[in-house]
């Protein structure tokens, strides 16, 4: 067995462009294979990521103006809703009473965006009014000081949480900004606020480096009742709740949902509306996993190209040397012993160019997730079934080539020149 | 040894072309004989040392080798025959050209099954006696005829067969190498006691082996002595 795989070797080391072309068919098929595993690996991590950052645990809740009969909006009319048609804080609360399943529940309320200054040095900030839960659900780390509290929020206190790059940019470090008053310019109005707590920006990966760290636009939290002050509406059209863990998420979203339509039934204008992230992910992957599969499935036809290049390639090796087939045979070479040589040599003709193509497929998928920005994955089982389908095709597609050789007759053989 | 009866050789049978290659063979070799076999070609020596090696069939007649019916065997029957039983030497030598002098002294007991340290030490042993050790690691291309011729010699001994089949050793070879290549198989004759039959062209090889059979048109034609067994070969 050893020397057969030797002999093979020493052969296609005898024809080395011959067997690097046909290594080549081998390498393309099974590169092309792992590189397509591998960057739809990490394009599915990468939007599994995303998803994660939106949180694929959350409700969204809001309203939404009502569909008509033929389930169309009335697109000429955009209407703003009025107080009345919101959600009240009163409401949120009888909800979380009848639905004890939910865990915390995030307010966030647009409140402009502006311009921080201090002499030459600005910030750009973009105002948000938010709830304590607001920090668990987002996920918000703070370096220093604390975030807004229920007593911020209750009193509707003018202070503020910025971001790590603001204080950087106005007061040269967090610890210098903790306690300080900053003015936020917005088009309409100057906005004052106390400096509470700092929070570590994260860059979204949904956001590429598009804009300039100077010019970078960063969130200041205050509390969401401040934020309302300057507001008509005291009422909330949108908010996110996150279930306790261990909640079926589509059956929560069902019912709270329901119990929210049951509040609007009778409102013509505006419906409510309650949705998670999860289908939405479900039918992501799904999707990209039957793209992967298809590109995959279109690497696999080089695959088995290769394979019949390597086929073809051995037919022409036996024809070549059948003369030595019939000296092997004459001295004493089994049919057995003349197959196994040729499939030896088939199978290292393709285990080799698989090799190389894993280390290229490798190094493709390398590259394409630094392109699509995720980490690059590949588990060791793909690399282990790669070698074994290229060693399996040198099998199938020797065999037949290897059957041909060990069924010559020894004479004819040998008087073969 | 070998028993042959009304043996014959068609190609082609029961054609317009038919040709009777080997017309009725009758001949019995005894262990330890070193018979020539001569003929113009085209009288089928060739085929006769063929079908003796288990490399053709006869297409009729009887074919006894060491008491073994050759026709009723299988493919891998006769694949362990000619391993075991039988040493080749050809005229263009047949060595594999990838392999080493080593290796392919060493390939019909690969075949055989010998275990790889075992293989090397008798094919050391094989070459060193044919004067080759310097030489042991060379390639075909890298020897002269003679040299390749006995490297071949080597190779048909590794697995000490009965018989020896030589289809025209000396034929490619000058004079003068061709003498010393005869002198080996007289010497493995003498010293082994191994059955040998070598076709040739030359009659004065052919006169020094101690028998010599004659073919003509696929028959025996005659089957004597050789006029000169035992004596020396002039250089």
């Amino acid at each position: 067995m050893i020397e057969n795989l030797l002999l093979s070797l020493e052969s296609l080391r005898a024809n080395k462009m011959r067997s690097f072309l046909t290594m080549l068919g081998i390498i393309i098929g099974i590169s092309s294979v792992i590189a397509v595993i591998a960057v739809g690996n990490a394009m599915t991590a990468s939007v599994n990521n995303q998803f994660a950052e939106f949180g694929i645990n959350n409700v969204s809740l809001g309203i939404q103006m009502r569909a008509d009969e033929s389930g169309s909006f009335d697109m000429a009319v955009t209407k703003t809703p009025k107080d009345s048609d919101r959600i009240s804080s009163e409401q949120m609360e009888t909800m979380r009473q009848r639905f004890p399943e939910i865990d915390k529940l995030s307010l966030s309320e647009d409140a402009g965006r502006g311009k921080a200054k201090i002499g030459r040095k600005y910030s750009n900030v973009s105002i948000s009014g938010v709830n304590p839960d607001y920090a668990k659900v987002n996920k918000v780390k703070m370096v220093l000081g604390r975030y807004i509290s229920d007593a911020d929020v209750r009193s509707a206190r003018s202070v503020i949480v910025v971001s790590d790059r603001t204080a950087e940019a106005l007061y040269g470090s967090n610890a210098s900004a903790i306690g300080q008053n900053i003015s936020i310019y917005t088009d309409k109005a100057i906005k004052q606020f106390a400096i509470v707590g700092i929070y570590k920006y994260t860059q979204s990966a949904m956001m590429g480096a598009a804009v300039s760290d100077r010019d970078l636009e960063t969130s200041g939290y205050v509390p969401v009742t401040s934020a309302k002050k300057d507001s008509p509406y005291k009422n909330y059209t949108s908010l996110t709740v996150v279930p306790k863990p261990g909640t079926e998420l589509n059956d929560f979203t069902n019912r709270i949902s329901a119990y929210l339509n049951q509040l609007y039934e009778r409102n013509k204008d505006w419906e409510a509306y309650a949705y998670n992230m999860k289908s939405e992910l479900e039918s992501t992957n799904s999707m990209m996993k039957t793209l992967s599969m298809a590109i995959a499935a279109i690497a696999g036809i080089a695959l088995i190209v290769g394979g019949i290049g390597v086929m073809n390639i051995m037919l022409v090796s036996v024809t070549e040397r059948t003369h030595e087939i019939g000296v092997r045979k004459a001295l004493g070479a089994k049919d057995a012993h003349i197959r196994l040589q040729f499939v030896a040599e088939a199978v290292a003709l393709s285990a080799t160019g698989g090799v190389i193509g894993i280390v290229l497929g490798v190094a493709l998928g390398m590259v394409g997730a630094n392109i699509v920005g995720a980490p690059f994955e590949l588990s060791i089982y793909v690399v282990l079934g790669t070698v074994l389908f290229s060693m399996f095709i040198g099998v199938f597609f020797g065999y037949y080539p290897a059957n041909k050789a060990a069924r010559l007759n020894p004479i004819d053989a040998l008087r073969y020149e | 040894m070998i028993q042959m009866r009304d043996v014959f050789k068609r190609y082609f049978a029961d054609t317009p072309n038919e040709i009777t290659v080997l017309n009725g063979i009758d001949l019995s070799i005894g262990s330890g004989e070193f018979v020539a076999i001569v003929g113009q070609s085209g009288s089928g020596k060739s085929t006769l040392m063929n079908i003796i090696g288990a490399l053709d069939q006869p297409t009729s007649g009887e074919y006894e080798l060491g008491g073994t019916p050759i026709q009723e065997l299988k493919r891998d029957e006769l694949a362990e025959i000619r391993n075991r039983k039988i040493g080749f030497v050809f005229q263009s030598f047949n060595l594999i050209p990838r392999s080493s002098a080593l290796k392919n002294v060493e390939l019909p007991m690969i075949y055989a099954g010998v275990k790889a340290s075992e293989r090397a030490r008798r094919a050391r042993q094989l070459l060193e006696m044919m004067e080759m050790e310097e030489r042991m690691n060379h390639f075909p291309s890298e020897l002269s005829g003679g040299q390749k011729q006995r490297v071949a010699i080597a190779r048909a001994l590794a697995n000490d067969p009965d018989i020896l089949l030589a289809d025209e050793p000396t034929g490619a070879l000058d004079s003068k190498t061709g003498n010393l290549v005869m002198e080996i198989f007289l010497r493995i004759h003498r010293e082994e006691q191994k059955t040998i039959l070598f076709i040739t062209h030359s009659t004065e090889l052919a006169e020094l082996c101690p028998r010599v059979v004659t073919l003509k048109d696929g028959q025996i034609v005659s089957d004597k002595a050789g006029t000169n067994a035992g004596g020396k070969l002039h250089d």
